[in-house]
Protein backbone atom coordinates (compact mmCIF):
# COMPACT_ATOMS: atom_id res chain seq x y z
CA UNK A 1 0.00 0.00 0.00
CA UNK A 2 1.36 3.56 -0.76
CA UNK A 3 1.86 5.65 2.03
CA UNK A 4 1.63 9.19 1.36
CA UNK A 5 3.26 11.75 3.92
CA UNK A 6 0.81 15.18 3.66
CA UNK A 7 3.15 18.12 2.10
CA UNK A 8 5.70 15.73 0.64
CA UNK A 9 5.30 16.63 -3.21
CA UNK A 10 6.40 14.26 -6.00
CA UNK A 11 10.48 15.21 -6.11
CA UNK A 12 13.35 13.38 -6.79
CA UNK A 13 15.43 13.62 -3.06
CA UNK A 14 18.90 13.03 -2.33
CA UNK A 15 20.34 12.36 0.90
CA UNK A 16 23.85 12.68 1.90
CA UNK A 17 24.28 9.28 4.20
CA UNK A 18 27.51 9.66 6.70
CA UNK A 19 28.71 6.55 8.22
CA UNK A 20 30.13 7.02 11.63
CA UNK A 21 33.82 5.79 11.81
CA UNK A 22 33.17 2.38 13.75
CA UNK A 23 33.72 0.07 11.86
CA UNK A 24 35.10 1.69 8.70
CA UNK A 25 37.28 4.81 7.56
CA UNK A 26 34.81 7.73 6.51
CA UNK A 27 32.22 6.66 3.55
CA UNK A 28 30.13 8.63 2.38
CA UNK A 29 27.00 7.12 0.53
CA UNK A 30 24.50 9.40 -1.64
CA UNK A 31 21.24 7.48 -1.13
CA UNK A 32 18.79 8.99 -3.47
CA UNK A 33 14.78 8.59 -2.59
CA UNK A 34 12.00 9.05 -5.48
CA UNK A 35 8.70 10.49 -4.06
CA UNK A 36 6.55 9.01 -6.89
CA UNK A 37 3.62 11.22 -8.13
CA UNK A 38 0.79 10.21 -7.42
CA UNK A 39 -2.32 11.50 -8.77
CA UNK A 40 -5.44 10.70 -6.56
CA UNK A 41 -8.73 12.58 -6.32
CA UNK A 42 -12.03 11.91 -4.03
CA UNK A 43 -15.56 13.53 -4.16
CA UNK A 44 -17.48 13.14 -0.87
CA UNK A 45 -20.17 12.53 -0.37
CA UNK A 46 -21.75 9.36 -1.84
CA UNK A 47 -24.47 8.69 -2.59
CA UNK A 48 -25.95 11.89 -3.17
CA UNK A 49 -30.02 12.05 -2.62
CA UNK A 50 -32.62 14.42 -4.04
CA UNK A 51 -35.03 13.55 -2.29
CA UNK A 52 -38.49 13.37 -3.77
CA UNK A 53 -40.84 15.34 -5.89
CA UNK A 54 -43.50 16.36 -4.57
CA UNK A 55 -46.85 14.54 -6.31
CA UNK A 56 -47.53 17.55 -8.00
CA UNK A 57 -47.63 17.34 -11.99
CA UNK A 58 -45.14 20.42 -12.88
CA UNK A 59 -41.72 19.17 -13.92
CA UNK A 60 -39.91 19.49 -10.47
CA UNK A 61 -36.53 20.43 -10.26
CA UNK A 62 -34.53 19.16 -7.02
CA UNK A 63 -31.27 19.81 -5.36
CA UNK A 64 -28.46 21.49 -5.40
CA UNK A 65 -26.99 18.77 -3.75
CA UNK A 66 -23.17 19.46 -3.18
CA UNK A 67 -19.90 17.58 -3.60
CA UNK A 68 -16.75 18.52 -2.46
CA UNK A 69 -13.80 17.52 -5.33
CA UNK A 70 -10.53 16.98 -3.68
CA UNK A 71 -7.05 16.89 -4.71
CA UNK A 72 -5.95 13.54 -2.71
CA UNK A 73 -2.45 13.18 -4.34
CA UNK A 74 0.96 14.91 -4.46
CA UNK A 75 0.66 16.88 -7.40
CA UNK A 76 -1.92 19.16 -9.42
CA UNK A 77 -4.47 17.71 -11.31
CA UNK A 78 -4.32 19.18 -14.75
CA UNK A 79 -8.06 18.16 -16.22
CA UNK A 80 -11.06 17.16 -14.80
CA UNK A 81 -14.05 15.57 -16.64
CA UNK A 82 -17.01 14.71 -14.95
CA UNK A 83 -19.97 12.36 -17.16
CA UNK A 84 -22.62 10.05 -16.58
CA UNK A 85 -24.85 7.71 -17.27
CA UNK A 86 -28.89 8.06 -18.11
CA UNK A 87 -31.03 7.54 -14.62
CA UNK A 88 -32.27 3.93 -13.97
CA UNK A 89 -35.39 3.23 -12.10
CA UNK A 90 -36.34 0.16 -9.89
CA UNK A 91 -38.41 -1.64 -13.14
CA UNK A 92 -35.84 -1.59 -16.01
CA UNK A 93 -38.37 -0.04 -18.04
CA UNK A 94 -38.49 3.41 -16.31
CA UNK A 95 -35.34 5.36 -17.44
CA UNK A 96 -34.87 9.12 -17.51
CA UNK A 97 -32.20 11.08 -19.61
CA UNK A 98 -28.85 11.85 -18.31
CA UNK A 99 -29.49 15.30 -19.23
CA UNK A 100 -31.44 15.69 -16.67
CA UNK A 101 -28.69 16.29 -14.71
CA UNK A 102 -27.13 19.85 -14.68
CA UNK A 103 -24.19 20.87 -12.34
CA UNK A 104 -21.88 23.61 -11.90
CA UNK A 105 -18.54 24.38 -9.61
CA UNK A 106 -19.40 27.13 -6.18
CA UNK A 107 -19.47 30.15 -8.56
CA UNK A 108 -23.24 28.81 -9.43
CA UNK A 109 -25.03 26.95 -11.84
CA UNK A 110 -24.57 28.12 -15.01
CA UNK A 111 -26.73 25.28 -17.04
CA UNK A 112 -23.47 22.42 -17.37
CA UNK A 113 -25.33 19.49 -18.99
CA UNK A 114 -24.40 16.03 -17.74
CA UNK A 115 -23.58 13.92 -20.83
CA UNK A 116 -22.46 10.61 -21.06
CA UNK A 117 -19.73 11.86 -23.03
CA UNK A 118 -17.43 13.63 -20.90
CA UNK A 119 -16.55 17.30 -20.56
CA UNK A 120 -14.52 19.98 -19.21
CA UNK A 121 -15.35 20.54 -15.98
CA UNK A 122 -13.09 22.78 -14.30
CA UNK A 123 -9.89 22.64 -15.46
CA UNK A 124 -6.93 22.02 -13.34
CA UNK A 125 -6.90 21.36 -9.01
CA UNK A 126 -3.82 22.48 -7.15
CA UNK A 127 -2.06 19.98 -5.42
CA UNK A 128 -3.76 20.20 -2.06
CA UNK A 129 -6.91 21.58 -2.97
CA UNK A 130 -10.83 21.19 -3.12
CA UNK A 131 -13.40 22.65 -5.03
CA UNK A 132 -17.03 21.91 -4.77
CA UNK A 133 -19.23 20.95 -7.53
CA UNK A 134 -23.43 21.01 -7.41
CA UNK A 135 -25.35 18.79 -8.72
CA UNK A 136 -29.19 19.56 -9.37
CA UNK A 137 -31.90 17.24 -11.21
CA UNK A 138 -35.44 18.53 -13.17
CA UNK A 139 -37.78 15.51 -13.03
CA UNK A 140 -40.21 15.44 -16.43
CA UNK A 141 -43.64 16.16 -15.40
CA UNK A 142 -44.56 12.85 -16.75
CA UNK A 143 -41.90 10.63 -15.97
CA UNK A 144 -42.83 7.48 -14.17
CA UNK A 145 -43.06 7.48 -10.27
CA UNK A 146 -39.92 5.15 -9.45
CA UNK A 147 -36.75 5.41 -7.65
CA UNK A 148 -34.21 6.42 -9.73
CA UNK A 149 -30.31 5.90 -9.71
CA UNK A 150 -27.54 7.52 -11.65
CA UNK A 151 -23.87 6.89 -11.57
CA UNK A 152 -21.63 10.24 -11.86
CA UNK A 153 -18.14 9.75 -12.71
CA UNK A 154 -15.26 12.10 -12.56
CA UNK A 155 -11.96 11.63 -14.45
CA UNK A 156 -9.26 13.16 -14.01
CA UNK A 157 -5.47 13.30 -15.45
CA UNK A 158 -2.30 14.71 -13.72
CA UNK A 159 1.14 16.16 -15.87
CA UNK A 160 3.53 14.05 -16.55
CA UNK A 161 6.80 14.04 -14.78
CA UNK A 162 10.10 13.33 -15.77
CA UNK B 1 25.68 7.80 24.06
CA UNK B 2 28.03 6.05 22.38
CA UNK B 3 26.34 2.27 22.33
CA UNK B 4 23.20 4.39 21.13
CA UNK B 5 25.60 6.11 17.84
CA UNK B 6 26.34 2.41 17.02
CA UNK B 7 23.08 1.02 16.94
CA UNK B 8 21.85 3.59 14.10
CA UNK B 9 24.92 3.00 12.40
CA UNK B 10 23.96 -0.86 12.02
CA UNK B 11 20.47 0.43 11.14
CA UNK B 12 21.72 2.99 8.62
CA UNK B 13 23.99 -0.15 7.12
CA UNK B 14 20.97 -2.15 7.05
CA UNK B 15 18.84 0.41 5.82
CA UNK B 16 21.19 1.22 3.04
CA UNK B 17 21.03 -2.64 2.00
CA UNK B 18 17.20 -2.72 2.25
CA UNK B 19 16.63 -0.03 0.40
CA UNK B 20 19.05 0.75 -2.18
CA UNK B 21 17.28 -1.41 -4.62
CA UNK B 22 14.47 0.33 -4.33
CA UNK B 23 15.64 3.66 -4.60
CA UNK B 24 17.01 2.77 -7.74
CA UNK B 25 13.54 0.46 -8.52
CA UNK B 26 12.11 4.58 -8.00
CA UNK B 27 14.76 6.25 -9.76
CA UNK B 28 14.45 4.32 -12.70
CA UNK B 29 10.74 4.26 -12.70
CA UNK B 30 10.66 8.17 -12.31
CA UNK B 31 12.16 7.91 -15.97
CA UNK B 32 8.90 6.88 -16.94
CA UNK B 33 6.15 8.12 -14.46
CA UNK B 34 3.30 9.29 -16.72
CA UNK B 35 0.12 11.43 -15.83
CA UNK B 36 -2.08 8.97 -13.64
CA UNK B 37 -5.55 9.43 -15.17
CA UNK B 38 -7.99 8.38 -12.76
CA UNK B 39 -11.30 7.00 -13.60
CA UNK B 40 -13.74 5.34 -10.53
CA UNK B 41 -14.07 8.25 -8.45
CA UNK B 42 -18.20 8.03 -8.72
CA UNK B 43 -21.17 9.47 -6.94
CA UNK B 44 -23.96 7.96 -7.15
CA UNK B 45 -26.84 10.11 -7.31
CA UNK B 46 -30.65 9.38 -6.14
CA UNK B 47 -33.97 10.76 -6.91
CA UNK B 48 -37.41 9.72 -6.21
CA UNK B 49 -40.47 10.29 -8.28
CA UNK B 50 -43.57 10.48 -6.47
CA UNK B 51 -46.58 9.58 -8.34
CA UNK B 52 -49.35 12.31 -9.61
CA UNK B 53 -52.52 11.67 -8.48
CA UNK B 54 -55.58 13.59 -9.57
CA UNK B 55 -58.82 13.23 -7.35
CA UNK B 56 -61.57 13.74 -8.45
CA UNK B 57 -64.64 13.59 -6.12
CA UNK B 58 -68.32 13.33 -6.93
CA UNK B 59 -70.82 14.70 -5.81
CA UNK B 60 -69.16 18.26 -5.35
CA UNK B 61 -71.68 19.45 -3.54
CA UNK B 62 -74.28 17.30 -0.91
CA UNK B 63 -77.13 18.17 0.29
CA UNK B 64 -78.14 17.10 4.17
CA UNK B 65 -80.84 14.61 4.21
CA UNK B 66 -80.45 14.24 0.21
CA UNK B 67 -80.80 10.82 -1.26
CA UNK B 68 -77.45 10.38 -2.85
CA UNK B 69 -75.95 7.08 -0.90
CA UNK B 70 -72.49 7.38 -2.28
CA UNK B 71 -69.29 9.79 -2.05
CA UNK B 72 -66.89 8.29 -5.04
CA UNK B 73 -63.57 9.60 -5.93
CA UNK B 74 -61.73 8.92 -9.13
CA UNK B 75 -58.27 8.30 -8.65
CA UNK B 76 -56.14 9.16 -11.96
CA UNK B 77 -52.42 8.68 -12.27
CA UNK B 78 -50.25 10.72 -15.43
CA UNK B 79 -47.16 8.40 -14.04
CA UNK B 80 -48.15 5.80 -12.37
CA UNK B 81 -50.73 2.46 -13.09
CA UNK B 82 -54.08 2.32 -10.79
CA UNK B 83 -54.03 -1.08 -11.42
CA UNK B 84 -50.80 -1.10 -8.63
CA UNK B 85 -53.37 0.69 -6.17
CA UNK B 86 -52.99 -1.52 -2.94
CA UNK B 87 -56.49 -0.71 -1.83
CA UNK B 88 -55.83 -1.98 1.66
CA UNK B 89 -54.22 1.49 2.22
CA UNK B 90 -56.36 3.70 0.66
CA UNK B 91 -58.57 6.28 2.69
CA UNK B 92 -60.34 9.39 2.63
CA UNK B 93 -59.44 11.98 5.36
CA UNK B 94 -60.28 15.05 5.78
CA UNK B 95 -58.46 18.57 6.62
CA UNK B 96 -60.22 18.56 9.99
CA UNK B 97 -58.93 15.43 10.68
CA UNK B 98 -61.39 12.90 9.87
CA UNK B 99 -60.23 9.37 8.61
CA UNK B 100 -62.61 7.02 6.40
CA UNK B 101 -61.64 3.79 5.36
CA UNK B 102 -62.52 2.08 2.62
CA UNK B 103 -64.72 -0.60 2.68
CA UNK B 104 -62.94 -3.75 2.36
CA UNK B 105 -65.81 -5.01 -0.32
CA UNK B 106 -63.58 -5.35 -3.52
CA UNK B 107 -67.03 -3.42 -4.88
CA UNK B 108 -66.26 -0.43 -3.51
CA UNK B 109 -63.20 -0.03 -5.92
CA UNK B 110 -63.32 -0.35 -9.43
CA UNK B 111 -61.33 0.62 -12.33
CA UNK B 112 -62.95 1.98 -15.55
CA UNK B 113 -60.37 3.30 -18.31
CA UNK B 114 -57.03 3.87 -16.58
CA UNK B 115 -59.25 5.97 -13.57
CA UNK B 116 -59.87 4.21 -10.38
CA UNK B 117 -63.08 4.95 -8.53
CA UNK B 118 -63.15 4.53 -5.07
CA UNK B 119 -66.69 4.72 -3.48
CA UNK B 120 -67.17 5.65 0.10
CA UNK B 121 -70.90 5.20 2.19
CA UNK B 122 -72.25 8.62 2.71
CA UNK B 123 -73.75 7.20 5.94
CA UNK B 124 -70.39 6.41 7.20
CA UNK B 125 -68.78 9.48 6.26
CA UNK B 126 -71.34 11.75 7.90
CA UNK B 127 -70.90 9.82 11.45
CA UNK B 128 -67.26 9.82 10.70
CA UNK B 129 -66.46 12.85 9.15
CA UNK B 130 -69.33 15.15 8.22
CA UNK B 131 -71.59 15.62 11.32
CA UNK B 132 -73.62 16.23 8.62
CA UNK B 133 -73.14 19.54 9.16
CA UNK B 134 -75.60 22.34 10.85
CA UNK B 135 -74.62 25.04 8.38
CA UNK B 136 -72.97 25.22 4.60
CA UNK B 137 -69.54 23.89 5.22
CA UNK B 138 -66.31 23.25 2.75
CA UNK B 139 -64.84 20.51 3.17
CA UNK B 140 -61.84 19.18 2.00
CA UNK B 141 -61.17 15.60 0.98
CA UNK B 142 -57.71 14.28 1.08
CA UNK B 143 -57.77 10.74 -0.75
CA UNK B 144 -53.65 9.14 0.40
CA UNK B 145 -53.01 5.50 -0.07
CA UNK B 146 -50.05 3.69 -2.04
CA UNK B 147 -49.71 2.65 -5.78
CA UNK B 148 -46.63 0.27 -7.11
CA UNK B 149 -45.29 0.87 -3.56
CA UNK B 150 -45.05 4.84 -3.33
CA UNK B 151 -47.57 7.08 -1.28
CA UNK B 152 -49.97 9.39 -3.05
CA UNK B 153 -52.41 11.72 -2.13
CA UNK B 154 -54.38 14.30 -3.74
CA UNK B 155 -57.65 16.39 -2.74
CA UNK B 156 -60.81 17.75 -3.69
CA UNK B 157 -63.65 20.26 -2.52
CA UNK B 158 -66.97 19.31 -1.18
CA UNK B 159 -69.46 21.61 -0.08
CA UNK B 160 -72.13 20.58 2.09
CA UNK B 161 -74.86 22.54 2.00
CA UNK B 162 -78.12 22.47 4.36
CA UNK B 163 -80.72 24.09 2.18
CA UNK B 164 -81.28 24.90 -1.15
CA UNK B 165 -80.92 28.62 -1.09
CA UNK B 166 -77.66 28.32 -0.03
CA UNK B 167 -76.48 30.93 -2.54
CA UNK B 168 -78.05 29.32 -5.48
CA UNK B 169 -80.54 29.19 -8.36
CA UNK B 170 -83.85 28.69 -6.38
CA UNK B 171 -85.77 27.17 -8.89
CA UNK B 172 -84.60 25.70 -12.54
CA UNK B 173 -86.33 24.66 -15.55
CA UNK B 174 -84.21 22.86 -18.74
CA UNK B 175 -85.21 21.37 -22.31
CA UNK B 176 -82.92 20.50 -25.05
CA UNK B 177 -83.43 18.04 -28.18
CA UNK B 178 -80.28 17.27 -29.99
CA UNK B 179 -80.00 15.42 -33.55
CA UNK B 180 -77.77 13.08 -34.33
CA UNK B 181 -76.02 13.48 -37.77
CA UNK B 182 -73.33 11.86 -39.03
CA UNK B 183 -71.66 15.38 -39.44
CA UNK B 184 -72.20 16.49 -35.75
CA UNK B 185 -73.04 13.64 -33.34
CA UNK B 186 -75.65 14.98 -30.15
CA UNK B 187 -73.39 13.07 -27.84
CA UNK B 188 -71.42 9.95 -27.81
CA UNK B 189 -72.28 6.93 -25.60
CA UNK B 190 -69.30 5.81 -24.04
CA UNK B 191 -70.86 2.87 -22.03
CA UNK B 192 -74.10 1.05 -22.22
CA UNK B 193 -72.92 -1.85 -20.53
CA UNK B 194 -76.04 -4.49 -20.64
CA UNK B 195 -75.92 -7.75 -21.47
CA UNK B 196 -78.53 -8.18 -23.37
CA UNK B 197 -78.04 -4.74 -25.85
CA UNK B 198 -74.94 -4.55 -28.05
CA UNK B 199 -73.77 -0.84 -28.18
CA UNK B 200 -72.25 -1.39 -31.30
CA UNK B 201 -75.21 -1.61 -33.19
CA UNK B 202 -77.15 0.91 -31.61
CA UNK B 203 -77.38 4.54 -34.18
CA UNK B 204 -78.72 7.36 -32.61
CA UNK B 205 -81.06 9.97 -34.07
CA UNK B 206 -81.30 12.22 -31.43
CA UNK B 207 -80.41 13.08 -27.44
CA UNK B 208 -82.75 14.77 -25.37
CA UNK B 209 -82.23 16.02 -21.65
CA UNK B 210 -84.87 17.85 -19.15
CA UNK B 211 -85.60 18.43 -16.47
CA UNK B 212 -86.70 20.81 -13.42
CA UNK B 213 -86.40 21.73 -9.98
CA UNK B 214 -87.36 23.88 -7.05
CA UNK B 215 -86.29 25.06 -3.75
CA UNK B 216 -89.30 24.08 -1.23
CA UNK B 217 -89.74 26.68 1.81
CA UNK B 218 -88.40 24.05 3.82
CA UNK B 219 -84.96 24.75 1.98
CA UNK B 220 -85.03 21.02 0.61
CA UNK B 221 -85.27 20.63 -3.13
CA UNK B 222 -87.53 18.50 -5.64
CA UNK B 223 -87.84 17.79 -9.30
CA UNK B 224 -87.01 15.61 -11.74
CA UNK B 225 -84.82 15.31 -14.89
CA UNK B 226 -84.75 12.89 -17.84
CA UNK B 227 -82.31 11.59 -19.81
CA UNK B 228 -82.79 9.98 -23.49
CA UNK B 229 -81.99 8.49 -26.85
CA UNK B 230 -84.13 7.38 -29.47
CA UNK B 231 -82.83 5.19 -32.29
CA UNK B 232 -82.48 1.57 -34.20
CA UNK B 233 -80.68 -1.30 -33.32
CA UNK B 234 -79.22 -3.74 -36.28
CA UNK B 235 -80.68 -7.34 -35.61
CA UNK B 236 -79.76 -9.73 -38.12
CA UNK B 237 -83.28 -11.46 -39.50
CA UNK B 238 -82.66 -14.37 -41.13
CA UNK B 239 -79.39 -15.80 -43.53
CA UNK B 240 -79.40 -17.54 -46.41
CA UNK B 241 -76.94 -19.00 -48.32
CA UNK B 242 -76.79 -21.05 -52.01
CA UNK B 243 -74.51 -24.25 -51.47
CA UNK B 244 -71.45 -23.31 -50.61
CA UNK B 245 -71.51 -19.93 -51.68
CA UNK B 246 -70.53 -17.03 -48.88
CA UNK B 247 -74.23 -16.19 -46.65
CA UNK B 248 -76.45 -13.86 -47.11
CA UNK B 249 -77.56 -12.03 -44.16
CA UNK B 250 -81.18 -9.94 -43.86
CA UNK B 251 -80.88 -7.03 -41.20
CA UNK B 252 -83.72 -5.31 -39.95
CA UNK B 253 -83.66 -1.46 -37.92
CA UNK B 254 -85.53 -2.33 -34.87
CA UNK B 255 -86.43 1.23 -33.02
CA UNK B 256 -85.10 1.43 -29.57
CA UNK B 257 -85.46 4.53 -26.72
CA UNK B 258 -83.02 4.55 -23.63
CA UNK B 259 -84.02 6.74 -20.82
CA UNK B 260 -82.30 7.13 -17.74
CA UNK B 261 -84.82 8.78 -14.98
CA UNK B 262 -83.73 10.28 -11.38
CA UNK B 263 -86.02 8.65 -9.21
CA UNK B 264 -85.55 11.51 -6.72
CA UNK B 265 -83.89 14.54 -7.62
CA UNK B 266 -82.84 16.21 -4.40
CA UNK B 267 -79.44 16.97 -4.96
CA UNK B 268 -78.99 19.22 -7.85
CA UNK B 269 -77.08 22.41 -7.62
CA UNK B 270 -75.82 25.58 -9.95
CA UNK B 271 -74.41 28.45 -8.64
CA UNK B 272 -75.13 31.26 -9.68
CA UNK B 273 -74.67 30.36 -13.57
CA UNK B 274 -77.73 28.08 -14.86
CA UNK B 275 -75.25 26.88 -17.51
CA UNK B 276 -73.51 24.92 -14.87
CA UNK B 277 -75.40 22.24 -13.19
CA UNK B 278 -74.61 19.04 -11.14
CA UNK B 279 -77.54 16.64 -10.18
CA UNK B 280 -76.59 13.51 -8.29
CA UNK B 281 -79.08 11.11 -6.80
CA UNK B 282 -80.54 7.37 -7.92
CA UNK B 283 -82.15 6.73 -11.03
CA UNK B 284 -83.62 3.85 -13.29
CA UNK B 285 -82.21 3.21 -16.64
CA UNK B 286 -84.89 2.06 -19.41
CA UNK B 287 -84.64 0.10 -22.57
CA UNK B 288 -87.80 -0.03 -24.84
CA UNK B 289 -87.65 -2.02 -28.18
CA UNK B 290 -90.52 -1.89 -30.63
CA UNK B 291 -91.82 -4.37 -32.36
CA UNK B 292 -92.93 -6.46 -30.19
CA UNK B 293 -92.70 -3.98 -27.31
CA UNK B 294 -89.64 -5.20 -24.88
CA UNK B 295 -88.99 -2.73 -21.79
CA UNK B 296 -85.82 -3.49 -19.79
CA UNK B 297 -85.51 -2.03 -16.62
CA UNK B 298 -82.18 -1.45 -14.70
CA UNK B 299 -81.62 0.25 -11.45
CA UNK B 300 -79.26 2.60 -11.20
CA UNK B 301 -77.56 3.35 -7.25
CA UNK B 302 -76.18 6.57 -8.48
CA UNK B 303 -76.85 8.43 -11.80
CA UNK B 304 -75.53 11.69 -12.16
CA UNK B 305 -76.05 14.80 -14.76
CA UNK B 306 -73.64 17.85 -15.37
CA UNK B 307 -74.33 20.50 -17.54
CA UNK B 308 -71.10 22.33 -18.22
CA UNK B 309 -71.85 25.60 -21.04
CA UNK B 310 -72.58 23.66 -24.10
CA UNK B 311 -72.28 20.63 -23.47
CA UNK B 312 -73.50 17.64 -20.81
CA UNK B 313 -72.53 14.10 -19.44
CA UNK B 314 -74.69 11.96 -18.23
CA UNK B 315 -73.46 8.41 -15.62
CA UNK B 316 -75.23 6.26 -13.96
CA UNK B 317 -74.28 2.75 -12.49
CA UNK B 318 -73.33 0.86 -9.26
CA UNK B 319 -70.41 3.93 -9.51
CA UNK B 320 -71.33 6.66 -11.68
CA UNK B 321 -70.24 5.65 -15.19
CA UNK B 322 -70.11 1.58 -14.89
CA UNK B 323 -73.45 1.31 -16.77
CA UNK B 324 -74.32 4.38 -18.52
CA UNK B 325 -71.84 7.17 -19.83
CA UNK B 326 -72.68 9.49 -22.21
CA UNK B 327 -70.89 12.68 -22.64
CA UNK B 328 -70.30 15.52 -25.66
CA UNK B 329 -74.31 15.64 -25.15
CA UNK B 330 -75.17 18.52 -27.08
CA UNK B 331 -76.95 21.25 -25.42
CA UNK B 332 -76.16 24.37 -26.97
CA UNK B 333 -79.93 25.08 -27.58
CA UNK B 334 -80.69 24.42 -24.12
CA UNK B 335 -83.88 26.53 -22.50
CA UNK B 336 -83.43 27.46 -19.07
CA UNK B 337 -85.57 29.28 -16.90
CA UNK B 338 -83.95 30.00 -13.67
CA UNK B 339 -84.49 32.28 -10.97
CA UNK B 340 -82.22 33.13 -8.22
CA UNK B 341 -83.13 32.85 -4.36
CA UNK B 342 -85.53 35.36 -2.98
CA UNK B 343 -83.69 37.42 -0.41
Amino acid sequence: MRKLIAGIVAAVYSVMLTASPVLAPDTGVTATLTVEAVCEFSVTPTPINFGSTDGTSNEQTLGPQTVTASNDGNTDITSLDVYGIDWEGTNPLNTMDVTQTDYDDSSGFTDLTLSTGTSVFGGSLADDASDTVDFQVTVPADQPADDYDQTITFTFGCDQLG
Amino acid sequence: MKKMEKKVELNLRVAIILLLPLFIFSYLALAGVMAQNGNGNEVEAEVTVAPVATINCIPDALFVGSSVSSIICQLEFTNADVNDIDLSTVELDTSDGCFLPVPADQGFFTVINDVAHVRFDRNTADANCFGPPASATDFILLISGVVGGFPFSGADGLDYLVRCQDGHVHNMLWNVTAKNTARVPGGIINTLDIASFDLSQYSPDSFSLNGFFDCRPSGRIVGNMKFFTKGSVTEEIFRFRFWSSEPIIFYKKVPVQISAVFDTLDNCVTGTDPTHLECVGRGTLFIDREQPFKRERISLDNIRVEINGNTATVQGGEIFNDILDVDRLDVSKIKIKASLPKI
